[in-house]
């Protein structure tokens, strides 16, 4: 007994005056030789400036937490003189201390920075106030040094990671996490790039890195943020991640179930519904619909409280003020679909997935916020069917892109575990292009060209422009079909169809020319069959890649060219047919002269939206394939002597 | 002193944040606005201005009170963000009061008042400025809606001066603007790209009202929206504020000539860092090119803005001191090293944006940036420089900008020749039309060596050299950039017209040595350039350089067509062709002159080297918009050269 109360004294007196265990040195490091020296970074010349040493200290009390940083950063090029102007954002509720500057001339010497920094007003209105304050150091020329200190403390907790790699490649860092050993326990999580695991002793965590390269994004790469080096800190036992996800999980299907319940009121709309309906299939499409009828607020603008009043814009408390008042979120909606579903015999449940759209998700990431997007599946005729009818337009049977692949919480009553949302195929995606031209004497083309795009395709034009009008959307359409065509060309819209029919294809129809789109040689006339670009072009230009290459989906393009000659003019060669077929996609395309007419047609499919970049010089290759092929040339000749004409 | 708009985060922030919103209490004016019959307008213009109606008043103390009320009304979705209104202010000026409601097509109204507003800081560029933006965001922004604002700013005390800008990006309907003066008060009305009004004088004050003002448009190339829109500017003259106020350019530079004075005195340290660097051993010229590189390389660029700090600059010493400034702080800090080695030098105010001051405008403060006129040695004479201006009195003036730390001594940042600067002399202001360069001073001369291989690979040498604005802009995106960006750049520029493209090397010289001319060279590889067509292959002799501009010919062209600068492109680009092949037809060279560039080109084929050699000459910056149609001509015949395509014949 006496153990018992001496342990519990030993606890008591733990709380009250814990030390953070060895505190780390806060002061200035002295100025070594090897900073003075260095002029560049190493295998990366010309950068800017570099990063000699970086700190990051996080002191975690029972009510208050404090930060210290530091930085030393040596200017290398004219352009590096910008990290010489320091703005250190301060959130409600933090306060900034102890912030001391200096400058090391290129000699060793020293300025100090003796003014007081400035305040800047980032944002203030209605009790919120975020500021900066920033300050600009003296003498910091090309060769110099320049470091700064300062601590951040707060009356909560606020930060949980350390930042280990930055814009600049830094030659040391240095971290440090330090909580009270009676404190609940601390876990840690680390990107995968990491090269060094923190050590740890308790609740205290350390971690030194040297040479940490720059992070420099590339494009159509994944979401940045899981390559980026960052080390997480979480607390207690919502640290673990079984834990963490079970409890999280069961949170969000408590209140799933509590908004869907089982309403009467539900029941007869349901039945009203699917009356006369006997197919399961065909009753689940109407209850689909039916749910997508109910005005999706989450297109629309934010309303302010005084607006919502006016509207009479209520909260829903359950899936029957949904039914009620027409209108929804999509989370709402979604529980209104499974709700109307399991009316009718479904087994119909939410389930939560986590957007690709922005990241990837990481299990060992125990932020909740992951788990993003909500859907629903519904079991029909022994098979699990995806469906997402919170999102506008999304028809029935497609996933939106950003969910289609990725990790999901499937909830049922009490919890609910993992699974893996399908993912959706090239076929979900299609777009369709058809060209009738006319070529002119002086090589320009003029005709008309129609658009169809079909599923993922199409939802993504209709979401992409949900919030502008026809004028709008024909501006968005000609500006996306002028990035097709060369340059010079001129786009008109005519028509558009089946913007609001989200089972329809959205069909556009455009007039265009493209003055001197053929090539005159003498007597030649030189026609690029194919009149689009290679959309996917942009992403191969470079011959060197890091990271994997992301498109958002795999996709499949139909295109058919009609290209009406001028008279007087032979065929003299025509482009070979080329039909390519490899892991990473599929090329077709085959053109033929035929009368007077260039009759070309052309598929390009591609198989998937992530690829490693193991395979890159196989995609680069299979794109380059493609885009040779897209610049093919129909060689035309002119029956008589004469040359071909030129444009005045 | 450049302004930015809201940025999307912040109204994002704001959105959410914004309060509920008091019980409308809207006033009678925006409901006459709102009642007016809505006119027709084009499908894309996103909202219509019912009303602009601004009330300024002087107060016999000097200050001015402005009291401005304006309508809008919502046409398309784009158009919402007009319901967001920004008014700045600092520590020298007040808004008395912001408000603002709207009525919706149902008839709903809402009001937002002081305290819904936000303040943020108007600019981000700057270390520190004391600009604020107060904005506020009135609820119920959807199509149709009227919304409103009124407000009550007091001006700045040393600046006598009103603008009444009545032309911006949406069409204007109705506008007036009205001018109450204290007794023995008067004032000088100029008006800019309109003609002018005579006011009604009715109780002492005197009114202009306008009507029907077309919206200033978004055209490729054009010039800024200040450099075409309507204004009229008002000054203010009393005997209480006599010489503190401009009726002439010559007042304006006196009036500068107040505000900045003592800031070039030197300090010690200042006139030994002159003695340091420029000793009298040295040349006159060679002195002042040392002191002008010191301000321009050595003083870092930050600006810190407090009221009239805006204006003013700081001291020399304390910008050598610190070795920092803005550009004004740079100016003034060189003005003051210049005359301890005896040499005179003037400020000069212009304005980034060439065509906002022109040989007409009124004197006005709508400077952005300050450059220096040196006044250049007679014996510099035989020295050629395109930044020299020649003033009847003072003589050969460089005119020389110290921020700008990429043009090298002698030649101007393009965005300031052909463009009128404020010459501030000890006789007051004048505005003079700053030089502008040769089409030869900003060259690029681009030579390759290439090979092509029955297959169609192409891959060879390729050199270019710029010089003068060519080489500026090329330095403004190297020197920010690592070698490995450089890299990705040049095979991003590359490969928008070449297919599967490799970059075997690269290496630019004279990056920082501005003195000198920039030269890149670099070595590629390029799969599929040349397509073959059974025995025929096709090649397009214009390998890179792609020089056709953008014009969107689907509508009129309002506005002129600006260039960066005069220049003159050269390329000589030789392909030796595959053995087993010879030239079997050529495309026809190309040859246009117009009134402001000259292009041809030639394809000419030796032995089995096919060459290329073209020039593209820009003579005149500025292409006005009755010449549209030549401009079009000029970039079809270029287009067509560009893509030509020379065919190659497989010998049996």
């Amino acid at each position: 007994m006496k153990s018992v109360y001496l342990r519990l004294l030993v606890v008591i007196l733990g709380l009250g005056f814990f030390t953070y265990g060895a505190t780390p040195s806060e002061d200035w490091l002295p100025v070594t030789t090897q900073d003075l020296q260095i002029k560049e970074v190493p295998g990366t010349p010309n950068a800017p400036a570099i990063q000699l040493y970086y700190a990051h200290y996080i002191y975690v009390d029972q009510n208050e937490e404090a930060q210290f940083f530091y930085c030393r950063i040596k200017l290398l090029t004219d352009a590096g003189r910008q990290y010489a102007d320091v703005e250190i954002p301060v959130f409600p509720g933090v306060k900034l201390t102890d912030l001391q500057a200096r400058t090391i001339r290129p000699d060793g010497s020293i300025v100090t920075f003796t003014g007081s920094p400035f305040e800047k007003t980032l944002i203030k209105g209605r009790g919120f106030k975020l500021l900066a304050q920033t300050l600009t150091l003296p003498e910091a020329g090309v060769g110099s040094i320049i470091e700064y200190k300062y601590k951040l403390k707060a009356w909560a907790f606020r930060s949980n990671h350390w930042d280990v790699q930055h814009n600049l490649f830094t030659v040391r860092e240095h971290f440090r996490y330090l909580s009270p050993s009676t404190f609940v326990p601390v876990t840690y999580v680390v990107s995968k790039s990491i090269p060094k695991q923190p050590s740890k002793d308790k609740n205290n965590f350390d971690l030194e890195l040297e040479n940490v390269p720059a992070f420099e994004a590339e494009e159509q790469m994944p979401p940045e943020e899981i390559y980026k080096q960052v080390v997480y800190f979480f607390t207690g036992y919502m640290g673990l991640p079984d834990f963490f996800w079970a409890t999280k999980m069961r949170v969000m299907a408590t209140d799933f179930e509590e908004f869907i319940g089982d309403h009467k009121e539900i029941r007869a709309a349901a039945e009203e519904t699917t009356r006369g309906v006997t197919d399961s299939q065909e009753k689940l499409r109407k209850l689909y619909a039916r749910a997508q009828q109910i005005r999706n607020l989450g297109y629309e603008r934010e309303r302010t409280e005084s607006e919502r009043k006016k509207e009479d814009l209520k909260p829903s408390k359950d899936v029957v003020d949904v039914l009620k008042h027409g209108y929804g979120f999509h989370n709402g909606i979604s529980a209104f679909f499974v709700a109307m579903a399991r009316a009718q015999g479904f087994q119909a449940d939410i389930v939560v997935a986590a957007s690709r759209k922005e990241r990837f998700f990481q299990k060992g990431l125990l932020d909740g916020s992951q788990l993003d997007s909500v859907l629903t599946v519904v079991q029909v005729d022994h098979k699990d069917l995806y469906l997402d009818p919170g999102t506008r337009f999304c028809p029935y049977g497609t996933l939106r892109w950003t969910i289609a692949g990725t990790t999901a919480a499937k909830l049922y009553k009490g919890g609910g575990s993992f699974i893996v949302v399908p993912g959706s195929g090239a076929d979900k995606a299609m777009t369709w292009r058809t060209a009738h031209l006319t070529l002119a004497e002086d090589g320009s083309v003029k005709g008309n060209v129609i658009v169809k795009f079909e599923g993922g395709e199409a939802l993504e034009h209709r979401l992409a422009t949900v919030s502008t009008d026809e004028a709008g959307r024909n501006h968005d359409m000609e500006e996306e079909m002028k990035r097709w065509l060369p340059p010079n060309a001129t786009v008109k819209a005519i028509s558009s169809q089946g913007w609001d029919q989200q089972d329809a294809p959205l069909i556009a129809n455009f007039d265009i020319e493209v003055p001197a789109y053929a090539s005159i040689a003498g007597k030649r006339i030189l026609v690029t069959d194919y009149l689009f670009q290679t959309r996917q072009k942009e992403a191969f230009k470079h011959s060197v890649r890091k990271y994997p290459v992301y498109f958002p989906y795999a996709f499949v393009e139909w295109d058919e060219i009609t290209i009406t000659l001028p008279p007087g003019y032979v065929l003299e060669s025509s482009p070979e047919r080329q039909q390519i077929a490899t892991d990473v996609g599929n090329y077709r395309r085959v053109s033929e002269v035929t009368g007077n007419q260039i009759n070309m047609k052309r598929m390009l499919l591609l198989s998937g939206a992530l690829f490693d970049v193991k395979i890159y010089d196989q995609l680069r290759a299979f794109f380059a394939t493609v885009q040779a092929g897209d610049e093919a040339q129909t060689v035309l000749q002119r029956t008589d002597s004469k040359a071909a004409v030129k444009p005045n | 002193m450049l302004k930015k708009g809201i940025s999307a985060i912040f109204l994002l922030v704001a959105i959410v944040l914004v309060s509920p919103g008091a019980r409308a209490g809207v006033p009678d004016w925006l409901h006459a606005a709102a009642q007016q019959p809505a006119k027709h307008y084009a499908d894309d213009v996103n909202a219509v201005v019912l009303l602009d109606d601004q009330e300024t008043t002087i107060r016999d103390t000097g200050e001015i009170v402005t009291l401005r009320r304006i309508a809008y009304r919502i046409l398309r979705p784009e158009g919402k963000t007009v319901a967001g209104f920004g008014l700045g202010f600092d520590a020298e000026t007040k808004i008395n009061y912001l408000r603002g409601w709207s009525i919706t097509v149902k008839g709903q109204e809402y009001e937002a008042k002081d305290k819904d507003a936000f303040e943020r800081s108007a600019t981000t560029y700057e270390v520190y400025s004391d600009v604020k933006e107060r904005i506020l965001i009135v609820p119920g922004a959807d199509v149709g809606t009227v919304v409103g604002f009124e407000y009550e700013h007091k001006g700045r005390p040393y600046i006598f001066q009103d603008q009444w800008s009545f032309q911006r990006e949406y069409p204007i309907e109705h506008t007036r603007y009205e001018l109450r003066l204290p007794p023995g008060w008067e004032y000088r009305a100029d008006w800019i790209h309109h003609s002018a009004n005579e006011p009604v004088e009715r109780n002492g004050a005197y009114t202009w009202e306008l009507s029907d003002i077309p919206r200033i448009e978004t055209e490729y190339h054009r010039q800024t929206e200040d450099a075409l829109a309507g204004s009229m500017v008002v000054t203010f003259f009393s005997e209480k504020i006599k010489n503190q106020t401009y009726k002439s350019w010559k007042d304006f530079g006196f009036w500068y000539n107040q505000l900045a004075a003592g800031t070039r005195e030197p300090t010690a340290a200042l006139q030994q860092k002159v003695v340091e660097l420029a000793p009298a051993s040295m040349s006159p010229l060679e002195r002042i090119k040392t002191l002008a590189r010191f301000a321009q390389r050595d003083i870092r660029y930050a600006e810190i803005q407090i009221g009239i700090g805006g204006y003013r600059p700081h001291s020399a010493g304390d910008t050598f001191s610190h070795r920092y400034g803005d550009c004004k702080d740079k100016a003034t800090m060189l003005g003051a090293m210049l005359s301890q080695i005896g040499v005179k030098s003037y400020s000069v105010l212009v304005r980034t944006d060439r065509g906002v001051y022109t040989e007409n405008t009124p004197p006005s403060s709508q400077f952005n940036h300050m450059i220096i006129a040196i006044q250049l040695p007679e014996a510099s004479s035989s020295q050629p420089m395109p930044g020299v201006y020649e003033h009847p009195k003072l003589g050969r003036l460089l005119i020389f900008d110290p921020t700008n730390d990429l043009v090298p001594f002698g030649q101007m940042p393009f965005y300031e020749q052909d463009n009128y600067g404020l010459l501030i002399t000890e006789q007051g202001g004048e505005m003079i039309h700053l030089p502008i360069s040769k089409p030869e001073s900003n060259r690029v001369t681009r030579t390759a060596k290439l090979t092509l291989l029955p297959d169609g690979t192409l891959k060879g040498d390729v050199e270019e050299v710029r010089t003068g604005t060519e080489a500026y802009k090329a330095r403004s995106r190297y020197s920010h950039q690592t070698e490995s960006d450089r890299k990705k750049a040049l095979e991003q520029s590359l490969g928008g017209s070449m297919t599967a493209l490799h970059l075997d090397s690269m290496d630019a010289q004279n990056v920082d040595n501005i003195e000198g001319d920039l030269v890149l060279h670099y070595q590629f590889t390029a799969e599929h350039y040349a397509k073959n067509a059974g025995p025929l292959l096709l090649v397009r002799p214009r390998v890179t350089g792609e020089k056709m501009g953008a014009l969107d010919s689907t509508k009129p062209r309002r506005y002129a067509y600006q260039f960066d600068s005069p220049a003159l492109e050269t390329d000589s680009f030789e392909i030796s062709l595959p053995e087993g092949y010879k030239v079997d037809e050529l495309p026809d060279p190309a040859k246009t002159s117009l009134s402001f560039g000259e292009y041809n080109s030639k394809i000419t084929n030796a032995g089995n080297v096919l060459k290329y050699t073209r020039e593209y000459k820009i003579t005149s910056p500025l292409i006005p918009a009755e010449r549209i149609g030549e401009l079009n001509r000029f970039f079809r015949e270029i287009n067509m050269d560009e893509k030509s395509i020379a065919v190659l014949k497989r010998a049996n």
